[in-house]
């Protein structure tokens, strides 16, 4: 590589455009990292500036899956010249028909950030130092296959940590550890405490989904889900779909502790005390049961111990009391129980507000409860648990009955599991859990006894630090795999992930990387490549005989779901060339039919009914310490930010989330303005929230939608791992949180921290 | 050569177009607020972002914003978000104030167009406008590092110094007819959509020609729920709103 003199001043003389932002602590470290290892900056981190020559030759749109979150929306980008200018939705795929979210469109400052590592790098000096100097992807690859020759034999010597899953690749991981005689993959689970609940009640392993686009009453509990969820785009088609219902504009209840985006547009604001959302579902129940509105036939179909439910919910509960504990007054009460109970197709919701708490899933019950009660489980319009993932159909297809079982671990395990890392080849995915929860020095000491730790993200962050070598893998910009699923979308949907620009920086394509050294190193015969592993999964589709490619003349023609309902297949292609053909053009394929009503299969207890008398119906809540910290802080939770933060580092999407008080790039905290009065606090001025973990400066902003002595603040805000834009909120609102909510738990605890304000 | 002789056999100009007036609704009703029309518009029409510094003095830069208010008191809080575009006057009040003609009203589309060369930067039609969404180019824009690969080519960035604003990215328009003049036919519905529009994930806005009758914009305009923001002053925007009263 030529230096050239321009090239070194920059180098030198802007150390802003070259440093990691993350904290204080860091930028002396990447100081000395400029100074001592300027070659390896150079090819790891160096911006280029040279002018874009449009020659405006080449133009062409291809079209790819966005996985940025996991509602996985199919994408159209537009190429010019080979550079990404422009990302639209791919009107040809179903979960989003054409629309996109900001956070889709920002894929492009994800691509071009300045801060994406641009070449592979081999740590120089002690591990945590965060020095690198540059190796050559080849030399790199064997150091891998070097220490993976070494551990080759030996069991359990191989580790993920990822959070990837729902891909060709994420199979493929698991593929790779069982070649190694190793089955651990260390990745978090934030839907735990919804899972728990519907096993408990139903004993099936499978999160709940509401179906509002069929729905006429929403009865949402914490659930801002036109904010954050698992499938953004589905309710930001569903909701507009819920509310201009020709023949009757649904109704919209939200009940929460802050005034969210979603309770902006819902009819009626109900603000609730924290962790007493489950005792407004009691006092619902009690009245829905008192008047009997129930569905009796539900009830008696597919349901046992409801008198003693009855008996019990009628002798214990205390309306007075409970509209005392949640702050909602009895005739409120009431008067949802009975407008819940008059619709003809509600459905209550579960949110955040109730799952990222401790213990969630006795709180979730008796709000899925008010389901069961209305006969709303598994019909049109109701709450729904998902069809079994085609994950698993591809996987017995592809390698037989032995399927490869790995075995996730989740924070809790690494805390107690002291020895989990000792002697083993680490692999860390740009998807990793550790970037929600950062790393603690628990972690850090488990990671420093392996062996070889390999980091495979895009960006720096506080794990790559301590890593033996980084080696960037493509974004899903550039990265040739497959997704199989949608979260939260209740029928499959397959999408193709196609590289829309390659070779914009010295990366690797991860799963061809994983298919070479299983090859070198393992003994594999197998010749194909992974994108000869996706055609098989095409294959295995095709093979299931249902379905069809999603495209934007597709329609949900009656006629063709009845006959498909008889077990006739309607599909738009001939044979699997056919198929795969029609796929790559258009992007997807997804099987439309959800088939309602089959209680049978998603009721699993040993008679087919679900226990309503096992269902604990607590009357108490958490007591509340009284301590020096008077205030509760209720996150505001965007799926833009995401539960990682990396939102936060990008320009965009800093410029858009405060639009809600017209902030942007500073953190603010929202507070009703009678509560600010109480401390003397001005709309606008910059105050310390302090919290017993740690203390952020933000600025105070007055809002009415705050309830008394809470707090409302934008989790995620400069969490941004390391993130340059990140860093100009120069507050890490993590900081506030205990790193055992966050980090202990495969549920984050992010409702429980309590701060008080000092003025500065 | 081949595509020479081809366009001889084209039509006429006029023959092909007719008088267009290029409108759009916003369901307010629909809208979710998710703000990717704004991401989307930026995208396409190369506006930079802009520091927190340059921010925090109020020289953020969006061609459509979103704009939230909230009304009432604790508990009894009501909020309401309008994404604000141009408005596309057909009696545009920041024609007329400006001194060099560097915004101008096209008899051809009905949009109304900056000409950013032409521009002195005195921002009389910022002033001028109503709806306050021209914007003014107080720094010289900026993509830093390879961020300026993403750029759109087919528009132009604007120097520092320049007043702009959406063109419902006219650029599109022309692009449209390029290919439709190449196919020898008119225009179709849909072969001209603004980013903002293309991108709206919840359908909430309409376009199309307000001249035609049986255009998707002449047909919700007359919906009930229609209005237009301060009608009153007789700029006769083309940007019409749905809202449930």
């Amino acid at each position: 590589m030529k230096l050239t003199r321009r090239d070194w001043i920059k180098i030198f003389g802007s150390s802003g455009v070259m440093l990691y932002t993350g904290g204080c602590t860091r930028i002396q470290d990447t100081l000395d990292y400029l100074t001592e290892h300027t070659l390896a900056m150079e090819h790891i981190l160096r911006q280029r500036d040279e002018e874009i020559l449009w020659t405006n030759k080449t133009e062409v749109w291809k079209n790819t899956t966005c996985m940025l979150c996991s509602s996985r929306c199919g994408l159209s980008a537009r190429v010019v010249d080979s550079n990404l200018v422009f990302i639209k939705g791919n009107i040809d795929h179903p979960v989003n028909r054409g629309g996109i979210c900001p956070l889709g469109v920002t894929g492009l400052q994800y691509q071009y950030s300045i801060d994406r590592i641009k070449g592979p790098g081999k740590r120089s000096g002690e591990r945590g130092r965060n020095r690198w100097e540059y190796v050559s992807i080849r030399k790199a690859a064997d150091a891998v296959d070097a220490i993976l020759k070494e551990v080759s034999g030996a069991s359990e010597s191989v580790i993920f940590i990822s959070d990837e899953k729902d891909s060709a690749m994420a199979i493929l991981m698991k593929y790779f550890l069982k070649t190694f005689n190793s089955s651990v993959i260390v990745s978090q689970n934030h839907k735990k405490g919804l899972i728990e609940s519907a096993s408990d009640t139903l004993n099936i392993k499978s999160e709940p989904i509401y179906d509002i686009e069929n729905s006429d009453f929403i009865l949402s509990f914490g659930y801002d889900f036109l904010s954050y969820n698992d499938n953004f785009m589905y309710f930001q088609k569903a909701y507009p779909s819920f509310r201009s219902n020709p023949s009757k504009r649904g109704r919209h209840i939200q009940v929460e502790s802050k005034f969210s985006l979603t309770a902006g547009k819902s009819d009626w604001w109900i603000p609730i005390a924290l962790f007493t959302e489950h005792l407004l579902a009691r006092a619902i129940a009690y009245i829905i049961v008192k008047e009997d509105l129930i569905d009796k036939r539900f009830i008696n179909d597919f349901t046992r111990g409801y008198d003693d439910l009855k008996a019990g919910l009628l002798k214990t509960t205390d309306l007075e009391d409970i509209s005392r504990q949640t702050t909602v007054p009895v005739s409120n009460i009431i008067k949802i129980a009975r407008e819940l109970s008059d619709s003809k197709r509600p459905v209550c919701m579960v949110g955040p507000q109730v799952y990222f708490t401790e213990d969630p899933a006795e709180r979730i019950k008796s709000i899925n409860l008010l389901n069961f009660l209305l006969g709303r489980f598994e019909t049109k319009g109701g709450m729904l648990l998902k069809e079994s993932p085609i994950t698993d159909i591809i996987e017995e297809e592809l390698f037989g009955k032995e399927k490869f079982e790995v075995t996730r671990v989740s924070f809790e395990n690494i805390t107690k599991e002291k020895d989990l890392f000792k002697d083993k080849v680490v692999f860390i995915t740009q998807d990793h859990p550790f970037k929600f929860a950062g790393i603690n020095q628990e972690l850090l000491s488990s990671l420093n006894q392996a062996r070889f730790i390999c980091y495979f993200g895009q960006y720096p962050d506080e794990i790559s630090s301590i890593c033996d070598l980084i080696l960037p893998s493509n974004s899903f910009l550039e990265r040739d795999d497959i997704s199989l699923a949608s979260d939260g979308y209740k029928v499959p949907v397959l999408s193709g992930i196609k590289p829309i620009i390659t070779g914009v920086y010295e990366t690797i394509d991860l799963s061809d990387f994983m298919y070479k050294r299983l090859k070198k190193t393992a003994g594999l015969k197998d010749t194909s490549s992974h994108k000869d592993f996706t055609k098989k999964i095409q294959g295995v589709v095709f093979s299931m005989r249902r379905g069809e490619i999603f495209t934007s003349h597709s329609d949900d023609s009656s006629v063709v779901r009845l006959l498909e309902g008889q077990g006739f297949w309607m599909s738009n292609y001939r044979n699997e060339a056919d198929f795969i053909d029609d796929f790559d053009k258009h992007g997807s394929w997804w099987d439309p039919m959800y088939n309602y009503g089959e209680f049978g299969a998603k009721i699993r207890t040993g008679d087919g009914r679900i226990d309503l008398a096992g269902i604990t119906l607590k009357q108490e809540i958490r007591e509340d310490r009284k301590d020096e910290f008077d205030l509760r802080l209720i996150p505001i939770l965007s799926s833009y930010i995401g539960m990682t933060g990396s939102g936060s580092d990008m320009p965009w999407i800093i410029e858009i989330t405060g639009a809600r008080v017209q902030e942007k790039w500073t953190l603010w905290v929202e507070i009703n303005p009678k509560t600010a009065d109480r401390y003397h606090l001005k709309n606008g001025e910059m105050v310390r929230i302090r919290s017993k973990n740690g203390s952020v400066k933000a600025k105070v902003k007055y809002f009415e939608g705050c309830m008394p002595d809470c707090m409302n603040i934008l989790f995620g805000a400069g969490t941004g791992n390391f993130g340059r834009w990140a860093g100009e909120y120069e507050a890490n609102i993590h900081a506030l949180f205990d790193k055992g909510d966050l980090f202990n738990q495969d549920i984050p605890v992010l409702y429980s921290t309590k701060v008080r304000v000092e003025r500065l | 050569m081949s595509g020479y002789k081809e366009e001889k056999k084209l039509k006429p100009l006029n023959k092909i177009w007719p008088v267009w007036r290029w409108g759009m609704i916003i369901d307010l009703n629909k809208c979710t607020g998710c703000q990717a029309c704004v991401i989307a518009c930026k995208a396409e029409n190369n506006i930079p972002f802009k520091t927190k510094k340059e921010s925090l003095q109020a020289r953020e830069m969006s061609w459509i914003h979103m704009t939230l208010t909230y009304e009432g008191k604790y508990p009894n809080v009501k909020m309401s978000f309008i994404p604000v575009p141009c408005l596309q006057c057909e009696n545009p009040p920041c024609i007329k104030v400006c001194p060099v003609g560097a915004t101008y009203f096209s008899e051809e589309t009905g949009i109304v167009g900056q000409i950013f060369g032409r521009c002195i930067g005195c921002r009389y039609c910022t002033v001028a406008c109503p709806y306050t969404v021209r914007v003014f180019n107080w720094f010289t824009p900026e993509w830093p590092g390879d961020m300026k690969k993403y750029t759109n080519p087919d528009v132009s960035k604007r120097p520092r110094g320049v007043v702009e604003k959406c063109t419902f990215c006219s650029h599109r328009l022309n692009a449209a007819k390029d290919r439709a003049r190449q196919e020898n036919r008119g225009l179709k519905q849909g072969d001209y959509v603004p980013a903002c529009v293309e991108s709206c994930p919840a359908n909430a806005i309409y376009f199309g020609d307000l001249n035609d009758p049986n255009s998707i914009v002449s047909k919700i305009g007359k919906d009930p729920r229609a209005f237009k923001i301060m009608e009153d002053l007789g700029t006769e925007p083309k940007v019409i709103y749905l809202h449930k009263v």
